[in-house]
């Protein structure tokens, strides 16, 4: 196997792809749940891979924040950032897009790595930069790198304006009202958000096959897995870079639309936000010209559970939905840099 | 790398992106074995002739054995490895030998499947196909009635690999559909049930499972491709204990997985590590005893049906449990099965599980033994042997009831069977 991913099974899906369209769409669910604690919990939901269902087991506690998380992590507890699963799905898919390139083109390769510089909401593009090592030459890798820019999904998905379709309801239900926890006040309301959008430096590893690690640059967090589905070559052995950016993104409105409630005092016994968007393969694979590879038909529902007004509730998740720096990074076309450094394996130990 | 169109291979021009790869699914894997005309030839001669392997230096009729481990390397063989096609180039018996491929191609051909998988057992290969075709936290729904090792696997041991499953009547399809979860994979049910010959809605069950983006995966061991191929019924792979009716001589433990070459390929992948590949010896036994599987089949089922009429009028015969008797209560195994439906019966004798083991005593021509499918009758009980593992309640649930003997019906003259069953039934009523 080249780079230990199995390039005939690869050539496989495709050529099927081509006969049987039907195989090629993925539709990706998550959802995050609040139900009282100071963190989220965030689940994958099982994947429409084609025409199977494939049962996602991934679990984990989200934070609102970094220092929530810091908190959290100092207790034993492993919790994630909005901001850290959003940046992870985008460079994973930028990292196993490449990875491909290379492999469909021949090339060994020896490292592959992308640290993502993302300012979160300080008006500066996002930066990648990436270091191969490879059997390919700088030229011929930067081929493949310009390749991935126009074909790896979470990639398009950011620098392309896109719309997220948000429905809203109500769920009554009868019991205690648990207490939201009240955000530590600041001077300013922008204040206390705009602390929560620190610049986010990202490390993205590759392992081996298509699995990769992720972390972040001065977090003391543990390594986030990434994989792909078993029926993509993957292990299952961790979310892959889409589930990551959709747990992200509907984490992200789940903090806000928290906020917002507990600044509204409204009774709620928890809620849940949860995300879901369709991948062609075709588009990301070349084999439809008209097909786009980015995340298509995103939509997010927020259902809440308690004896809250719905209307209040629908007008609060808008505006978390609108307040919500990684839904405005999905929803406006961002600029996105990228830096290589590419070294070439010496000829002898190439295969 | 060589032009391999043998392998699928079109060009073999570098490709520049993902649409430029040109490696297609082929059946097989295959040798240069003949390929069955499928317009002109019966399942008869395809049972002969399929997947048999030629020596071209020799011109052996017969396959042979290729007993080695291991094959020299040539360049076709790196090539395999660093592109991915290991499982089309003789390159380790536990990845596949040329004595498999034949009786595969034979099997593929009678099932008409892209691919088959051979393994060490029909346990082994339901044991790899539920755990290459679902996924941590995935979801397995079986009958509550299935063979006690594949109950025992689902209930003893998925759990432990994070697979969830669900036991239902697998002959309702109203409580096959309740029991679907989000996170349903894969139906898993037998077509006809050991040993009371149930027989599932298999088409509205692959209804069913198709527009709820399930797999199919069916146990078809008591009615063999020759009685019902499921894969031209939708099924997504179908498995047998070729232990029992494929080989017919019991003198061969394996077991096959057939479908798609996308999910044959997957449980071959899942065996590699597992390890339940078959001998190459096995393998060749297997692939002769097919060669008259049509013709053992016509007689296991000419015969069970004589046994059965005769048990339904027999002096201390309760019940017979036999889709030609009156009142078998799933009828559509007749639509299913028209030419057929295997060669066990099952009946009650009066004096329960007493009465039972007496008449077992008494019985001269069939060997008191488990398993099923051979040349020479078997028969045994199952509240003793295959659901030894249920108490007497759980046996009753799911209806097995005291006195049962199953009887496996071999290929001996009918009217033998039949008097020495008469003969035994009467030295138990003296």
């Amino acid at each position: 196997m080249r780079n230990g991913i199995n390039v005939a099974a690869i050539s496989e899906i495709a050529n099927e792809i081509k006969l049987f369209p039907q195989e090629a769409l993925y539709r990706y669910e998550v959802a995050v749940r609040w139900d009282g604690a100071p963190a989220f919990t965030g689940r994958v939901q099982p994947l429409l891979a084609g025409t199977t269902v494939s049962a996602r087991p991934f679990q984990l506690r989200i934070a609102p924040t970094r220092e929530v998380a810091e908190q959290a992590r100092a207790m034993g507890e492993d919790a994630r950032t909005p901001d850290e699963l959003f940046i992870a799905g985008l460079g994973g898919c930028v990292l196993i897009t490449t990875l491909m390139g290379l492999t469909t083109k021949a090339y060994a390769i020896s490292r592959l790595a992308l640290q993502i510089d993302a300012p979160m909401g300080k008006g500066e593009d996002i930066a990648y930069r990436l270091a191969c090592c490879s059997a390919g030459n700088a030229q011929e890798v930067a081929a493949v790198v310009d390749m991935v820019q126009n074909y790896s999904p979470n990639h398009r998905t950011l620098v392309e304006a896109n719309e997220v379709q948000l429905t809203v309801r109500t769920v009554r239900t009868h019991g205690d009202v648990l207490v939201m926890a009240q955000a530590p006040k600041s001077a300013s309301p922008d204040t206390a958000r705009n602390a929560r959008l620190d610049r986010l430096v990202m490390d993205c590893e590759w392992e081996r096959s298509v699995q990769l690690r992720s972390r972040v640059v001065t977090s003391s967090g543990t390594d986030l897995l990434i994989d792909v589905p078993k029926s993509m070559g993957g292990i299952d052995k961790a979310p892959n870079p889409q589930e990551y950016l959709l747990l992200g993104a509907a984490s992200s409105v789940a903090r806000e639309f928290h906020e917002l409630a507990t600044d509204a005092k409204l009774k709620l016994s928890g809620f849940e936000v949860s995300m879901s968007g369709l991948v062609d393969l075709q588009g990301i694979m070349r084999i439809d010209p008209e097909v786009p590879p980015k995340v298509q038909e995103m939509a997010c529902s927020l259902t809440a559970f308690g004896e809250a007004d719905e209307s209040q509730c629908r007008a609060l998740a808008q505006e978390a939905l609108n307040r919500s720096h990684q839904m405005a990074l999905l929803r406006q076309p961002m600029k996105i840099g990228i830096e290589g450094s590419y070294e070439t394996l010496p000829l002898e130990t190439q295969w | 790398m060589k032009l391999y169109s043998a392998f699928g291979f079109e060009t073999d021009e570098k490709a520049a992106w993902l649409d430029e790869l040109k490696r297609r699914r082929i059946d097989g894997p295959r040798l240069n074995s003949p390929v069955p005309d499928k317009a002109n030839q019966s399942r008869d001669t395809v049972c002969v002739h399929a997947g048999t392997y030629t020596d071209p230096t020799t011109g052996a009729v017969g396959t042979p054995i290729f007993q080695t481990t291991t094959f020299r390397f040539g360049e076709q063989s790196y090539d395999a490895f660093m592109e991915g096609f290991t499982r089309d180039v003789p390159i380790y018996s536990r990845y596949g030998n040329p004595s498999q491929w034949a009786v595969q191609q034979k099997i593929a051909a009678l099932e008409g499947a892209e691919s088959t998988l051979l393994c060490a057992s029909g346990m082994a290969a339901i044991a790899t196909t539920l755990l290459a075709l679902t996924s941590h936290d995935g979801h397995i729904i079986s009958s509550n009635d299935v063979y006690g090792g594949s109950y025992n696997l689902l209930r003893e041991d998925m759990h432990q690999w994070g697979r969830d499953v669900s036991f239902v009547d697998g002959t309702d399809i109203d409580a096959i559909e309740a029991a679907i979860k989000p996170t349903t994979q894969l139906f898993f049910f037998e077509t006809l049930t050991n040993p009371l010959l149930k027989a599932i809605p298999l088409r509205e069950i692959v209804a069913l499972a198709h527009r709820r983006k399930i797999l199919v995966v069916l146990d078809n061991t008591f009615l063999s491709p020759i009685f019902l191929r499921p894969l031209e019924l939708g099924a997504d792979i179908v498995i047998h204990s070729a232990t029992k009716y494929l080989n017919g001589h019991s003198d061969v433990t394996a077991g096959v997985a057939s479908g798609s070459r996308k999910y044959v390929d997957r449980i071959w992948a899942q065996m590699l590590k597992l390890g339940g590949s078959c001998d190459p010896l096995s393998s060749f036994l297997l692939e002769r005893g097919l060669k008259t599987l049509h013709l053992r089949m016509r007689t296991h089922h000419a015969n069970a049906m004589a046994l059965a009429a005769a048990l339904s009028c027999m002096p201390g015969v309760k019940t017979v449990h036999h889709p030609s008797i009156e009142g078998y209560r799933y009828p559509w195994v007749h639509d299913l099965c028209p030419d057929g439906q295997g060669g066990v019966v099952s009946f009650e004798v009066e004096g329960g599980d007493a009465g039972a083991l007496n008449l077992l005593d008494k019985l001269r021509l069939p060997a008191v033994a488990t398993s099923l499918g051979g040349v020479e009758s078997l028969v045994s009980l199952p509240f003793n042997t295959s659901h030894n593992s249920l108490t007497q309640d759980q046996q009753r649930k799911i209806g097995i009831q005291p006195g049962l003997v199953r009887y496996s019906v071999g290929i001996e003259d009918a009217h033998d069977i039949i008097t020495d069953i008469r003969n035994a039934m009467e030295a138990i009523q003296a």
